[in-house]
C-alpha cells in the first residue's frame, strides 16, 4: 500500500506541476458551481420581461403586483420585439405583454388577453404560474369593483378603492407544496445530475496520465522494480481519485452554502460522491490501460462520458424514460447513483436506505479497477 | 550468477526468442549484442517479468527469478522510463522507494548517486532541462540507487558523446569491481570490446556466440591482417582470405590463423615497399559479423 501512496503522491505532484491541468482542476469546479447555482440554486428567481407602455393605471397595478411577488424579478422592455429577442437569447426566462389601452379596455368591460412568451424548456413554465396568479388576483379585485359599481355603490374608481382595501384585509389561503420522490421538477435532483456528469468526465481525464506513464516507459520501470500491476493502477488512480473527490466535495459544499442547494443527508451524499468518483477513476484506469495515446483518451473520454451520462439519466431524468430504457439505463453507474440521490434528496434517505445502490457502485469500482490492472499488466508484459 | 536458460517467446507468427541461453557472472560486464530484432530487448524483459516466455526460465544465484529476486535487480528500459518534468533527486528517490528502500534510505542513496555521477548541482533540475548525457546518468542512478546485484541496461550508450561514453563506461567498470553483474545491450562494438569482459551475441532469437571476449578473439581460427604497401592497403592473393568491406576507409582482411606469415611478407614485399604489417586476433566487430552473417568473402 505504501508503494501505491508513493505513486499517488507523484501523480498528484505531476498534476500540480502542469499548469493546464491545474487550471482545469481549479476553474472547472467553479464553472459547474456557477452553473448549478444559476440553474438549481434555491435563491434563483426567474426574470420576467414586461412590456407595459400605455397600459394605464391598471397596467401599472399589474406590474406592481408582479414586482411584489418574491418568486420573480421584473425587467421592463419598450416593445414586444425587443422582449421576444430577450426571451430567445435567454436574457429573461419569459415575457409578458400588457397591451396599450389595457386600463381603458378593462374599465370598458372588455376581455383583454395578455400575450405570454417563453422558451420551450427552462423555468418559463414556473414563471407562467406566478404571472397567472398575479393576473387572477387583479381580476378578482376588478370583478368585485365592477360588481359594486353595477350595484350603484359608486363610480368604478370608488368601488375599486373599496375592493382593494377589502382584498388587502381578506385572509388568504396558501398552498404549501412538497416533493415526493425524485421528481423531474426537483432542483436538487438536477444539481445531482450535473454533479455526476462532471465528476465522471473529470475522472476520465486521468486515463491520459496512465497512458503517458506507459509511453515514457515509467510503467515498465515500475513493474520491473518490482511493483505489481494492481499497485501501479491503484496508485495512478488514487491521486486522480483524490482530485475528483475534492472537486465533487467542493461543488457540493459551495452550492450548499452559497446557493442553498439541499444535498440531503451529508453521509449518504458523501458516500455516493466517494463511490462514484471511484467508479470514474476505475473507468479512467481501464481506458488508460487499453488505449494507445492521450488523444484517443481525450476523445473516448468525452464521448463515453457524455453517452453514459445521457443513458444514465444525467441529461434527461430517468422518470421520463420508458420502462425498457430505464432498465437499460441501469447498465450505467450513473443511473444507480441517481437512484441513490433520488432517495437521499427526495425521501430524506440515509446511507441505510441506499445501501443497495452503494453496493452496486462499489462493485462497479472494484470490477473496473481489477479489469484495468489485468489489462494494464497484459499490455506491458505481452 | 544470472542464468538465462532456453527462453522461447513468440509474438504472433514472429519467433522472438528461440531457445536463448547464456549466463552473467557477478563482477563481470557482459555485452549483449545482436542485429535489430535479434531478441535482446525481449530477453531483458523476460528477466524482469515484463515478457512471459512460452518456455525456458531465468535463474539468479540458482533460484528461479521471482519478485524477491527482482528486488536485487536494476533495469534501464529502452524507453528510458523517467518523467521529463520531475526533478532529478525526486525521481531517484521515487524509484528507490518503489524498489524497496524506505524514504530516508532512498534520500541517502539519491544523494550518494548524485555525487558519484557528478549531478549534485542538478539535483533540483527537471530531467527535461538536462543534456542527453546527464539524462542518461540519471537513468543509471535510478537503475542503481537501491544497490542492485544485477544491472540490466538497454542501450545505455545510445546517443552519448565520447566524454559521456567514457564516464558511463567507467561507472560500469566500478560497479563490476564492486561485484555487480552487468548486462547491457549496444550496437557500438568497439566500445563493447573495450568495456566488456564477456559478450553474448544473439541472432534470430538464439545465441550464436558467447564467452570471454579475449578468449573468443584468441581462439578464433581467423586473424586480422593489415598490410600497407607503398601507402595503399594490400590484399594477399592466397587461399582462405576473407575481405570484410568497409563503407569508409580500408577493408578488413581476415586470413586463416595458420597462414605462413613469412610467405605473406615476402609476397607483399614483391609488390613494393611494406610500411605496415600487423597480424592480430580478429576484433569483436569481425567476430560479430562472422557470427551473424558468416562474414564477408573475397
Amino acid at each position: 500500500m505504501s508503494k501505491a501512496v508513493s505513486i499517488a503522491g507523484v501523480n498528484l505532484r505531476r498534476v500540480f506541476r502542469d499548469r493546464i491541468s491545474l487550471f482545469f482542476m481549479v476553474v472547472f469546479p467553479f464553472v459547474i458551481i456557477l452553473m448549478i447555482g444559476a440553474m438549481y440554486g434555491a435563491g434563483f428567481e426567474p426574470t420576467l420581461g414586461v412590456v407595459s407602455r400605455g397600459s394605464g393605471a391598471l397596467g401599472a397595478d399589474l406590474v406592481g403586483r408582479l414586482e411584489r411577488n418574491e418568486g420573480i424579478r421584473v425587467r421592463a422592455y419598450d416593445d414586444r420585439g425587443s422582449l421576444t429577442t430577450a426571451v430567445e437569447r435567454g436574457q429573461v426566462e419569459a415575457g409578458l405583454v400588457i397591451p396599450s389601452g389595457y386600463d381603458t379596455r378593462i374599465r370598458a368591460g372588455e376581455t383583454v388577453s395578455l400575450p405570454y412568451i417563453s422558451r420551450p424548456a427552462g423555468s418559463g413554465q414556473e414563471a407562467q404560474l406566478i404571472v397567472a396568479a398575479a393576473v387572477d388576483r387583479q381580476a378578482v379585485v376588478l370583478r368585485a369593483a365592477r360588481f359594486a359599481a353595477s350595484e350603484g355603490v359608486g363610480s368604478f374608481d370608488e368601488a375599486l378603492r373599496t375592493a382593494r382595501a377589502v382584498d388587502a384585509s381578506f385572509p388568504r389561503v396558501e398552498v404549501r407544496s412538497s416533493v415526493a420522490g425524485s421528481s423531474v421538477l426537483s432542483f436538487n435532483y438536477g444539481a445531482a445530475q450535473e454533479l455526476l456528469l462532471f465528476v465522471f468526465l473529470v475522472s476520465l481525464s486521468a486515463a491520459s496520465m496512465l497512458i503517458e506513464s506507459r509511453r515514457l516507459g515509467v510503467s515498465r520501470r515500475m513493474l520491473a522494480s518490482p511493483t505489481g500491476a494492481a499497485t501501479v493502477v491503484l496508485g495512478e488512480g488514487l491521486g486522480r481519485f483524490a482530485i475528483a473527490l475534492f472537486q465533487g466535495g467542493l461543488i457540493v459544499g459551495v452550492t450548499l452554502v452559497v446557493f442553498g442547494v439541499d444535498w440531503g443527508d451529508p453521509l449518504a451524499t458523501g458516500a455516493i460522491v466517494i463511490l462514484f468518483a471511484l467508479v470514474g477513476t476505475g473507468a479512467a484506469m481501464l481506458m488508460g490501460s487499453v488505449l494507445e495515446n492521450a488523444q484517443q483518451a481525450g476523445s473516448f473520454g468525452v464521448f463515453f462520458g457524455l453517452i453514459l451520462a445521457a443513458l444514465g439519466g444525467c441529461m434527461v431524468p430517468l422518470e421520463i424514460f420508458p420502462n425498457t430504457m430505464r432498465t437499460i439505463a441501469h447498465v450505467t453507474p450513473h443511473a444507480w447513483a441517481l437512484d441513490a440521490f433520488g432517495d437521499v434528496l427526495g425521501r430524506n434517505g440515509t446511507v441505510v436506505d441506499i445501501w443497495p445502490q452503494l453496493a452496486v457502485l462499489a462493485l462497479y469500482a472494484a470490477g473496473l479497477l481489477s479489469l484495468a490492472a489485468v489489462l494494464f499488466r497484459r499490455k506491458l508484459t505481452a | 550468477m544470472l542464468e538465462v536458460h532456453d527462453l522461447t517467446k513468440r509474438y504472433g507468427d514472429v519467433l522472438a526468442l528461440d531457445g536463448c541461453s547464456f549466463s552473467v557472472w557477478s563482477g563481470r560486464i557482459v555485452g549483449f549484442l545482436g542485429p535489430n530484432g535479434a531478441g535482446k530487448t525481449t530477453t531483458m524483459r523476460c528477466i524482469f517479468g515484463l515478457a512471459r516466455p512460452e518456455a525456458g526460465e531465468v535463474r539468479w544465484q540458482g533460484r528461479e527469478v521471482g519478485r524477491e529476486e527482482r528486488r536485487r535487480f536494476g533495469y534501464m528500459p529502452e524507453e528510458r522510463g523517467l518523467y521529463p518534468r520531475m526533478r532529478v533527486r525526486e525521481q531517484i528517490v521515487y524509484f528507490a522507494e518503489l524498489s524497496g528502500l524506505d524514504r530516508s534510505a532512498a534520500e541517502r542513496a539519491a544523494g550518494r548517486w548524485l555525487g558519484r555521477l557528478k549531478l549534485a548541482d542538478r539535483a533540483e533540475s527537471r530531467v527535461e532541462e538536462l543534456s542527453h548525457g546527464n539524462q542518461q546518468r540519471v537513468q543509471l542512478a535510478v537503475a542503481m540507487a537501491h544497490a542492485p546485484e544485477l544491472v540490466v541496461l538497454d542501450e545505455p550508450f545510445s546517443g552519448l558523446d565520447p566524454i559521456a561514453v567514457e564516464s558511463v563506461a567507467g561507472l560500469l567498470a566500478e560497479l563490476a569491481s564492486e561485484g555487480v553483474a552487468v548486462l547491457f545491450s549496444s550496437h557500438q562494438l568497439d566500445l563493447v570490446e573495450d568495456v566488456c569482459q564477456d559478450v553474448v551475441i544473439v541472432d534470430h532469437g538464439r545465441v550464436v556466440l558467447s564467452g570471454d571476449v579475449h578468449r573468443l578473439r584468441a581462439s578464433s581460427s581467423r586473424r586480422s591482417l593489415r598490410v600497407t604497401v607503398d601507402g595503399a592497403p594490400w590484399i594477399p592473393n592466397v587461399d582462405g582470405v576473407t575481405v570484410v568491406p568497409r563503407e569508409e576507409g580500408r577493408p578488413r582482411v581476415l586470413v586463416d590463423a595458420s597462414v605462413d606469415l613469412d610467405e605473406l611478407l615476402r609476397l607483399a614485399g614483391e609488390t613494393g615497399r611494406v610500411t605496415q604489417f600487423s597480424f592480430e586476433p580478429p576484433s569483436l566487430s569481425d567476430l560479430f559479423l562472422e557470427a551473424v552473417t558468416g562474414g564477408g568473402s573475397r
